[in-house]
């Protein structure tokens, strides 16, 4: 029973960390029809920046976020005002990011190699770190991602849903021409939500450097992780992300521990085949359905 | 789907004319004959193998464009039908022995019969949009390549070795064999791929592309056509790779169900252009020689720079693909492409006709991406001999893209 | 009429979500008639014209073309039956030519032509809604009033039995309104049935053989044009009680 527990714990934990994540694909996605590919990248960038900071400057990978985070806010902004200018539909944005994936990808792996890279303990030891409470083990950078997951989720889901400048964004999404004769600047409103998505790339690419041994061919590994939460949450609902990567998490330590070791990487696919065959806007309820771009 | 590049003129309505039957001919010709006089002039073998390879890509990349450009419904499992074609193969070796003129069309039929299972569910109990479509292709594709790299259980070891294929002695050698096969199968695709975009089905099929329910109204028999656009792409896909289940000797689940066939085909497929049938023969001949040149010289990581750069920029910039700017730039092209010749044989950087042909290639490209305003400019005063295609003096007219006017609406 | 109509709708109900856009509306096209579907904007007639079309499939209710059942057909046997249709907001296929377009009505239409015929026929509909010097244009190219027509030519193409228009004449200038009635009266003559919604009041007096109005998705009123518009619940619903018992 507290295998089970235990189980449930890290599955827990590690869905905050796709939520992490996947915040960062599905905003863009859902509320501003720009399917980022491109973030995977991003998210292996700030890995390896911070893996820069922490192995070889020596900055503590924790502290290393407050330098990561303001620039991953930058790269969004950029990345929005990019895919502005280009005016493609949803698909087109897709494949266009997806070049520039390649492109970034290709650069990380000239100046980092492709030889596994991981940041030595001596830097990160917040690595080994866990606390116990009873029988279970709860690792702490698995927690502090997960506690990242909150504060990004639901802060978002508060700023959509609460605030004047969320409004603001739901109608730009909804209508833009009639928002912008309300006054919705939908521009700087696009670059509020691309911030929040590269913030989130940041968070991640740190917590991923704490984690893992990078390589840049490793940005493939996530897509189906990625893709099953923000598919299964909704797209551009921060909250139903959460909850999906949570589901998602969870179901891979079930099958980790209780089905097949090598079964586990299947786990969100078969969630995703299922659900788009089933439910295709998701368990939660979506900014925007897919196929009305 | 929605349509890409309204500026785009339509091809389909396009003709054969005399030069290009000619030309066409002359080119087929050529590559026949290829492997009767190879072993002279330079790197004679190593070019059958390199051609080999292009024709393998412009089999697979135009038998995905049948259904994923011609019908818009963008498929990331292009490697289900091309793995299914090799396991054929495997398995009709290693218990019958069989042919390979017999194993290649049996592996076609393999996968065109799993193309029409799958679709029958997914386009007719369920109905699945493009766009719901081209994500549940990407985790069946993402599927397939965790299947193929972690469970043991397909061929239960971590490979087959291929052994003695049987076919007629009167092709030649194994890698003669190989060539004339592909180029045979690569003829077959293409042709097809432009009998359908010409014919009643093609239009059907853009009409589906362009606006599915409006096509449905017209009278188009969506579901059919979907089934036969889906089912005769990935008959070629397999095809194409019970064939090449001979070359890679060594069949391990990765080989056959990784994802380097299905990510190519669709970047050749996009960067050549998704509506006519010459867009993925020239994506998949413009994306193989650069990654066989560069990757022969180390510079993997510059390919790939390569690769995303052409992909972006052509769908920013191009929207349709290469081949429609080629058509409205013929000349300017195949000058470019002379030059390029020219000075790659003067100055001695041609080390054989492949890299001589890259250079030409990447030269031509350069000239099509050059952005319209740009292009106009500096050849508003050319002399007719420049108009050789037939749309050309028609379209370059419009100097700039005229913008549709729509009053009201509620868009 | 005594004769059987050629578009018969019964009771027609669509309700998305909360709304009910339609509310038990029924239609009778005879054959050769053009019928006007007016209604204040919201009253449902574009939805009553996508439900008929099979747009979208209905809650309840029956659409019967030529006495058969269409409701709940798939969208191309519809079309093969003889009904086609035009779009309030036009939707041309974005990445074919004006002629390419109108081809494709001449393939999959009800007379299904075969490739030697195609270039022909779809020439003559470009010509007939007066679009001839535009056959090789990108759609992208053409103005409001030419893609409105080219829908027209498109749907013509499909020599349809049955056609719907739905407004039509909708932001074109003066001129263009009349250069449209003509087109339309001529479509009506060669044997096809229409109905016309339509918010350009002259021109449904002109046209119209019939009127229906909708108002709050039920019809209120039905008859010959000058007589149905002037009926005080049609006043009513448009302009308000104030107006209507002026009227």
């Amino acid at each position: 029973m507290s295998q089970m527990v235990q189980t449930l714990i890290t599955g827990t934990l590690v869905g905050g960390l796709y939520a992490v994540f996947s915040l960062g694909l599905t905003l863009p996605w859902g509320l501003l029809r720009v399917l980022n590919f491109a973030h995977f990248a991003y998210v292996f960038l700030f890995a390896y920046i911070t893996y820069e900071l922490a192995a070889v400057h020596h900055l503590d990978p924790l502290v290393a976020l407050a330098v990561t985070i303001p620039f991953g806010a930058l790269l969004g902004i950029v990345t929005q005002a990019l895919t502005s200018k280009a005016s493609l539909d949803t698909f087109g944005t897709l494949i266009a990011t997806f070049g520039l994936f390649l492109i970034l990808q290709a650069a990380m792996s000239l100046y980092w190699t492709n030889d596994l890279v991981r940041i030595p303990l001596t830097d990160n030891p917040y690595f080994v770190r866990a606390w116990h409470v009873g029988p279970y083990t709860i690792p702490f950078v698995y927690a502090c991602a997960f506690a990242s997951a909150v504060v990004l989720c639901v802060g978002s889901y508060f700023l959509l849903e609460r605030s004047y400048t969320g409004k603001a964004i739901r109608a730009a999404v909804q209508d833009p021409q009639i928002a912008a004769a309300f006054g919705v600047n939908r521009v700087r409103v696009s670059y509020l939500i691309a911030g929040v998505a590269g913030t989130s790339a940041a968070v991640a690419g740190g917590f991923l450097a704490m984690l893992f041994a990078l390589t840049p061919s490793g940005a493939q590994g996530w897509v189906a992780v990625v893709f099953a939460s923000v598919l299964l949450g909704g797209l551009g609902n921060p909250r139903g992300t959460l909850g999906a990567a949570i589901i998602v998490g969870v179901a891979e330590a079930m099958t980790q521990r209780y089905v097949d070791p090598t079964l586990a990487k299947l786990t969100p696919l078969a969630l995703l085949i299922v659900m788009l065959l089933v439910r295709p806007t998701g368990l939660f309820r979506p900014a925007v359905r897919i196929g009305q771009t | 789907m929605t349509s890409t590049g309204p500026l785009a003129p339509s091809p389909l309505t396009r003709r054969p004319t005399a030069i290009k039957l000619a030309a066409a001919a002359a080119v087929l010709a050529v590559l026949a004959l290829l492997p009767v006089i190879e072993g002279t002039g330079r790197n004679s073998s190593y070019l059958i193998v390199y051609l080999y390879f292009v024709f393998f890509w412009v089999t697979q990349s135009t038998s995905w464009n049948i259904f994923s450009g011609y019908a818009g419904y963008f498929s990331f499992a292009q490697g289900a039908f091309y793995g299914a074609g090799v396991y054929t193969t495997v398995l009709l070796v290693e218990h019958l022995h069989m042919s390979i003129l017999l194993i290649i069309p049996i592996g076609g039929l393999v996968a065109g019969l799993t193309a029409l299972l799958t679709g029958l569910i997914v386009f007719g109990i369920r109905s699945l949009s493009g766009e719901i479509f081209a994500l549940f292709s990407l985790s069946l594709g993402l599927g397939f390549g965790v299947l193929a790299n972690n469970v043991n259980a397909i061929d239960g070891g971590s490979g087959r070795v291929l052994g003695q294929v049987s076919y007629p002695a009167w092709l030649g050698s194994v890698n003669q064999m190989l060539y004339v096969l592909a180029l045979v199968l690569a003829v077959a695709t293409v042709f097809c791929a432009r009998a359908i975009q010409h014919s009643r089905m093609g239009y059907g099929l853009a009409a589906i592309r362009d606006d599915e329910h409006v096509g449905g109204t017209l009278g188009v028999p969506t579901l059919r056509y979907k089934l036969m656009a889906f089912s005769i792409g990935a008959m070629f896909a397999g095809a194409s790779g019970a064939l090449h289940a001979v070359l890679i000797n060594f069949v391990t689940p990765d080989a056959a169900f990784g994802q380097q066939v299905p990510f190519y085909v669709i970047v050749m497929s996009v960067i050549g252009g998704r509506r006519h049938w010459l867009g993925p023969v020239l994506g998949a001949t413009l994306i193989y020689t650069t990654n066989d040149r560069l990757t022969n010289l180390g510079m993997v990581e510059l390919n790939q720079i390569l690769v995303g750069l052409l992909l972006t920029v052509v769908v920013v910039g191009l929207r349709a693909g290469i081949v429609v700017q080629l058509f409205r730039r013929p000349a300017a092209t195949a000058v470019a492409a002379a030059v390029a010749v020219l000075i790659v044989e003067v100055t001695g950087r041609g080390g054989d006709v492949i890299t001589t042909f890259a250079w030409a290639m990447l030269s031509g490209v350069a000239i099509l991406l050059v952005p319209d305003r740009v292009y106009q400019m500096t050849v508003r005063h050319r002399p007719r001999w420049w108009r050789l295609g037939r749309l050309t003096a028609a379209r370059d007219e419009t100097a700039s893209p005229p913008k549709p006017r729509v009053s009201g609406g509620l868009r | 009429m005594s004769a059987a109509p050629v578009l018969a709708c019964h009771d027609i109900r669509k309700t998305f979500g909360n709304l009910t856009a339609v509310n038990g509306a029924s239609l009778h096209l005879a054959e050769g008639e053009i019928l006007g579907l007016v209604g204040p904007n919201g009253s449902g007639k574009s939805t009553l014209i996508n439900a008929v079309s099979g747009y979208f499939p209905i809650d309840s209710g029956q659409v019967l073309l030529d006495g058969h059942r269409i409701d709940g057909i798939a969208s191309h046997r519809i079309s093969h039956r003889g009904l086609a249709r035009t779009y309030q907001i036009p939707r041309p296929l974005g990445s074919l030519t004006a002629l390419d377009n109108v081809k494709v009505g001449c393939y999959f239409g009800r007379r299904r032509s075969g490739n030697s015929d195609v270039d022909k026929e779809a020439r003559h509909w470009l010509a007939f809604t007066g679009l001839g010097a535009v056959t090789d244009a990108p759609v992208a190219s053409l103005t409001l009033h030419q893609r409105k027509f080219l829908e027209l030519a498109r749907a013509l193409a499909c020599r349809p039995r049955v056609l719907l228009l739905d407004e039509v004449l909708a932001g074109l200038n003066p001129v263009e309104v009349d250069a449209a009635i003509d087109v339309i009266g001529q479509v009506r003559d060669s044997g096809v049935s229409i109905v016309l919604v339509e918010h350009i009041m002259r021109v449904v007096v002109k046209l119209c053989d019939r009127v229906t109005v909708l108002a709050a998705g039920s019809m209120i009123a039905e008859g010959p044009p000058q007589t149905c518009l002037r009926d005080e619940a049609v006043v009513d619903a448009y302009l308000g009680r104030q107006h209507a018992r002026g009227a």
